[in-house]
């Protein structure tokens, strides 16, 4: 349905078009486009930007479209997440695969991700893995950060490639070492494991720890049970104490039953000491990506 | 755009969700706006707890009024920055979707295969999805008004109230809202139909595809990279 309404305003842009150019030599489009069209006529892709901040998707619409057509890449990905969230418009996943196919083809490594995940999908796309790897790898080598941890896990469970697990940690560690959280986490699993790598339970415990400072409860749990028995780590059963409070907290339930477990072998002042630690905790979340 | 169909047995969760008289023969058809048919089944979107005999479609409509005065409220733009209106919103949310029954539904038969921890898994990433996805579609908007336009009896247990979300530029939005009230007196969603594409039902279409294929296992790790995606850039 939106895609008939989408259709049906080209078709009217384009007779609007065609009187403008008959009256005024094609100079004054925007003016007779509308009201809107008059904004877009000045407006940068700032403005647009601005508009999209304070929640007027439809001034933000109408400002990207005109710079998408011409070509301009970020305005094409922003109308594909307009169209993909239905901020302004009715959601139309298949109006936002058109325009991020447009701007991964103009060079947008955010497109391509987001192209390659609603290919993984089907998602207002065929779905089709093959397709996906080769928007992620392009994305990945771009330096898209998401794109790295996904190619990876592509690679994890052989969808449109064959399956690698060394080409997979390969993947996931760029990502980590670039600050993203799971892939963080990712690699504490696969060092403890050895999995697609070798065996080096110091640098799980690093990778968790850097996960779990960035709030991760998973990795906080993790970190925790490490700092307990030693694992990579050297033994600090209060600070274990804080990490696993911190996880419970965000409602992780084998983490509450970890601390209640090392609680009992610490006294009042050390678990007081662990719980005023967790209080006055302040993740660091990366915003890298 | 994902059509509506119709849920058939095989798509249906198990059993076990269903309570008293619900089975998998009972499927009842609601009518929405008298355009679309939305053929949904009494037994899939079911807990055994808690739960209402009838929505009267009336204290739905009052329900979605009295959460959409509160939306607008979350989405006053001197009231903080995009990221924290949604934040608000999705708070909202949280608070008043049924994300359990909508979870299990969209996951249909595969909820009986998987395993605890699976279950776990997939609830973690599928509420965050969900979440992460209402709240940006419905958060951050400025000058909007969602206008209670109608309410109707659903199914046995459900109502549907139709709305109207008007923007401060561009065509309104229709959304419709799934409603069940129960004995607790608690109302909560169970889906959302924008204009007339349920989301439960195009999210069990895709995960019904995807596990078929690759297992829950898959439906979790295309949910992780889901979560992955990117939103508009500076």
């Amino acid at each position: 349905m939106s895609d008939m309404t989408n259709r049906s305003k080209t078709l009217r842009s384009r007779v609007i078009e065609r009187i403008a150019d008959r009256l005024t030599g094609g100079l004054c489009i925007a003016v007779l486009a509308g009201g809107l069209a008059t904004a877009a006529g000045a407006a940068s892709f700032e403005d647009g930007w601005a508009a999209f901040k304070k929640g007027d998707y439809g001034t933000a619409l109408n400002i990207w479209t005109p710079l998408a057509d011409a070509g301009d890449a970020k305005a094409m990905f922003n109308l594909g997440t307009l169209y993909d969230q239905g901020r302004g418009v009715v959601p139309s996943r298949k109006q936002a695969v058109d325009w991020w196919r447009k701007a991964a083809d103009a060079g947008s490594i955010h497109a391509a991700h987001n192209l390659a995940l609603a290919m993984i999908s089907g998602d207002g796309t065929k779905q089709d893995y093959d397709a996906a790897v080769k928007r992620l790898t392009s994305a990945a080598d771009g330096g898209s950060v998401r794109s790295q941890y996904s190619l990876g896990k592509m690679y994890e469970f052989g969808l449109g490639v064959s399956r690698n697990t060394g080409d997979a940690a390969r993947w996931i560690e760029k990502a980590a070492a670039s600050g993203f959280h799971r892939a963080q986490y990712n690699m504490g699993k696969r060092y403890r494991d050895g999995d697609g790598v070798s065996q080096d339970l110091a640098r799980a415990a690093g990778w968790f720890m850097a996960a779990a400072r960035q709030g991760y409860a998973k990795a906080q749990n993790h970190i925790g049970t490490r700092l307990a028995r030693g694992e990579g780590i050297a033994v600090d059963k209060v600070e274990a104490l804080k990490w696993l409070y911190l996880a419970a907290g965000a409602g992780h339930k084998k983490a509450a039953e970890h601390a209640e477990a090392l609680a009992q072998s610490l006294s009042d002042t050390e678990r007081q000491k662990a719980r005023t630690m967790a209080d006055s905790f302040e993740a660091a979340p990366n915003d890298v990506f | 755009m994902t059509p509506i169909g119709t849920i058939t047995a095989a798509t249906m969760p198990s059993e076990e969700l269903a309570t008293g008289t619900t089975s998998l023969k009972n499927l009842r058809i609601g009518r929405w706006l008298g355009v679309v048919a939305l053929t949904l089944t009494l037994g899939v979107l079911s807990l055994p707890t808690n739960v209402s005999a009838q929505t009267p479609p009336e204290e739905a409509h009052s329900f979605i009024q009295a959460l959409a005065a509160q939306a607008i409220e979350a989405l006053d733009p001197a009231t903080g920055t995009l990221q924290e209106r949604e934040g608000r919103v999705r708070l909202l949310l949280s608070e008043n979707l049924d994300l359990e029954r909508m979870g299990r539904f969209a996951l249909a038969s595969n909820w009986k295969k998987a395993k605890p921890d699976q279950r776990m898994e997939y609830m973690k990433l599928f509420s965050e999805f969900v979440l992460s996805t209402y709240s940006r579609q419905l958060g951050g908007y400025t000058g909007q008004t969602l206008n209670v336009v109608g309410a109707e009896k659903l199914t046995k247990r459900d109502a549907l109230v139709s709305t109207e979300i008007h923007q401060a530029s561009g065509p309104p939005i229709a959304a419709a809202w799934r409603v069940r009230k129960f004995k607790n007196g608690d109302f909560k969603i169970l889906d959302v139909v924008f204009e007339k594409l349920s989301m439960v039902q195009a999210q069990q279409e895709q995960f019904m595809s995807i596990a078929s294929r690759d297992g829950v296992d898959g439906v979790i790790q295309m949910l992780r990279l889901k979560l992955t995606k990117y939103g508009a850039q500076s």
